[in-house]
């Protein structure tokens, strides 16, 4: 934010100073960079605290999502908590349908799932789908 | 328990696509750092070529090549492609590649707008290079583009302004990534005093570029809406005023070359401890310098309008202003300077191109004071003293950084050596060609010569001549660049994953050539 404010501050000045002497072109150019700015920064800061771990119990499968880097519950515990029964566990990897529908990867049990990994590029899903059976499995 | 995270750190390396479409489609920043490094390579040429043309014609008085008006396209759009199309991409490259790896980032933050603003680029530059082919030419009227010269380009006219406008939009999408970069991607413990000055300077860099593009913008649109749309922003019989123009390109424009040389800065900053075998001199001095650049820069611009009428408290302010900027410069050579002194150095080709740079670029450096003395730049102005002054700080100054870093970081790209011998002979030929060149330019300037003229009186002839065969021999002597990297990718000796005894950083931790994907897990910085 202090980034931010540092070159909106300046920039809205010198825009508002030139619009008031007719020039108000530079205007519109200013407030959509500033927006495109913000959004950027939003998207990736928001994105890079993703967090989700997926617990293997002995008899409970738990996943968690949250924002927290490193724990995804470290203020306050995860956004989001999903328990399922580890004897009825599932995990599903839809193919990818298209070059726009990227492989989907979802665990649940008993008419329940969720998508997990949704970051993650194709062959990563694919891996962490082999790493879950392996450990559902021992 | 068993647990199983998946965070943004859980890659695994696989390799790139094959093919053309491998260039068209990527996202991963060591490629698209290559893709801007060679646009940047093949519009330096581009560029250079119509140098050439401009030292051809004037290498005596008369017109002997080209007709007036083509050579003043030459001029206009020599500097429009060397400024937006081979400095600039040329430093986004080097982010691109190094940002990353420096910071212990797996890729830039936002890799697909990365691909969109590097293809930006060739549509851009191809739409400008079309409008010599068009009914009236190619622009004419000097890269500031003032009115109401330039609006009397013939039909080429709106596809420049939409080149700009989309090299802007390049620049922009480029500096917010990098931006986002730096501030959300850092490695655990890579705080911002830790950072190094490469890193530093595009931050800067980024801001100052974020910062002016929409004033740009605004302004090109103006002089568009000007021709098109019956406005008079800047038509004074319709009530605009022309002056205005001036003022608002040079906001953007000020700026604009340090957005060419704050980059430079921190590439220098990287290479001259290497080869002192020192830690750099005055690191937190040398990011405050940089800031303290950046600010000034916004409060300089009118020193390029001194002779277009102001008050004298307003020339005075932009003097002393402008004279200001040499202390926080001052103290960036001190302390390069000072990194050197009783350092254990030697001087390999990025170390020749660092120490040549410091050395011309304080001569462009010290020119610049002398323009900025508003008295005085009433004799100087829109003379060939002001040619040489920002040849001696683009060409001795943030090109020669751009070819420092290329011989510097080149084994880490390739995991071959370049040929060391040749990257000499290419200092040693470029840095003799280059003054031979440029220095004389400063004895035509002082003598009255008016830069972006095909044509000139009889007494400049003798250092014209001279100027011509510097700029023949330094043109040439590019050419050994390219094979020097040409065969640097092709193989070689190769390179250690260290490369240089003394060099310090998070890029030289990684193999030579560093894997497709970097950093999967985050390094710790202590």
């Amino acid at each position: 934010m202090i980034f931010l404010g540092a070159i909106a501050v300046p920039l809205l000045l010198i825009s508002t100073a030139l619009a008031t002497q007719g020039l108000w072109l530079v205007l519109p150019f200013a407030g959509l960079e500033l927006a495109a700015l913000f959004t950027a920064l939003y998207l990736v800061s928001h994105a890079a605290q993703r967090c989700q771990v997926v617990s293997i119990g002995d008899a409970v499968v738990t996943i968690e999502k949250g924002r927290d880097r490193g724990n995804c519950g470290d203020k306050g515990g995860p956004e989001e908590r999903f328990e399922f029964a580890r004897g009825w566990v599932k995990v599903e990897l839809a193919e990818a349908t298209g070059r726009w529908y990227p492989p989907k990867l979802w665990v649940g049990a008993s008419g329940r799932r969720v998508e997990i990994a949704e970051f993650l590029a194709e062959d990563e899903k694919v891996e962490l789908a082999a790493e879950l059976h392996r450990l559902l499995s021992a | 328990m068993s647990t199983a995270t998946a965070t943004h750190d859980d890659h695994h390396d696989h390799g790139p696509a094959k093919g053309l479409m491998r260039w068209v489609t990527t996202t991963n920043h060591k490629d698209i750092g290559t893709l801007y490094l060679l646009f940047a390579l093949v519009m330096f040429f581009v560029g250079g070529a119509m140098a050439m043309v401009i030292r051809a014609e004037l290498f005596q008085p008369g017109l002997q090549v080209v007709d007036p008006q083509f050579f003043n396209s030459m001029t206009t759009v020599h500097a429009l492609v060397m400024i937006f199309g081979a400095v600039m991409p040329a430093f986004t490259g080097l982010a691109n590649w190094l940002i990353p790896m420096m910071i212990g980032a797996p890729d830039m933050a936002l890799p697909r707008m990365n691909n969109f603003s590097f293809w930006i680029l060739p549509f851009a530059f191809s739409l400008l290079l079309s409008t010599f082919f068009m009914a009236g030419g190619g622009p004419a009227a000097g890269w500031t583009l003032y009115p109401p010269l330039s609006l009397q380009m013939g039909d080429g006219f709106p596809f420049m302004i939409f080149a700009i406008h989309l090299a802007g939009i390049s620049s922009i999408m480029g500096s917010i990534n990098i931006v986002v970069t730096i501030l959300n991607m850092r490695a655990p413990g890579m705080t911002l005093m830790k950072m190094p000055l490469f890193v530093w300077t595009w931050l800067i860099t980024a801001y100052l570029l974020i910062a002016t593009m929409p004033v740009l913008a605004g302004a090109v649109t103006m002089l568009l809406t000007d021709k098109f749309a019956g406005t008079s922003f800047f038509s004074a019989a319709g009530g605009g005023d022309p002056v205005m123009y001036q003022h608002i390109f040079w906001f953007f424009g000020h700026p604009e070359v340090y957005i060419l040389i704050l980059p430079a800065f921190g590439i220098i900053s990287a290479i001259v401890p290497t080869f002192a075998r020192k830690p750099l001199f005055g690191y937190s001095s040398m990011v405050y310098a940089t800031a303290s650049i950046a600010f000034l820069s916004f409060i300089v611009w009118a020193h390029h309008m001194f002779t277009v009428g102001m008050p004298v408290v307003g020339e005075l302010f932009f003097m002393y202003a402008t004279m200001m900027i040499a202390v926080p410069t001052g103290v960036k050579v001190f302390n390069w300077v000072s990194t050197m002194w009783k350092g254990a150095m030697t001087f390999e080709t990025p170390m020749l191109f660092a120490v040549g740079f410091i050395m011309m670029f304080t001569i462009g450096g010290f020119s610049g004071l002398m323009l900025a003395i508003a008295p005085a730049d009433f004799q100087y102005h829109d003379t060939y003293f002001v040619v040489a002054h920002f040849h001696y700080v683009l060409v001795t100054g943030a090109i020669y950084s751009i070819m420092a870093a290329t011989y510097y970081w080149l084994p880490k790209w390739t995991g071959n050596m370049y040929d060391e011998k040749l990257g000499k002979l290419h200092f040693w030929i470029s840095t003799v060609s280059v003054n031979v060149l440029f220095f004389p330019q400063h004895f035509l300037g002082l003598a009255g010569m008016p830069r972006r003229i095909p044509d000139y009186s009889v007494q400049f002839t003798d250092w014209n001549v001279v100027s011509s065969i510097g700029g023949f021999v330094f043109g040439v002597s590019q050419l050994m660049f390219v094979w020097i990297i040409v065969k640097a990718i092709r193989g070689g000796e190769k390179a250690s994953d260290q490369v240089w005894e003394g060099a310090d950083g998070l890029e030289w931790t990684l193999p030579s050539p560093p894997p497709y994907h970097t950093f999967t897990e985050a390094p710790q910085v202590k």
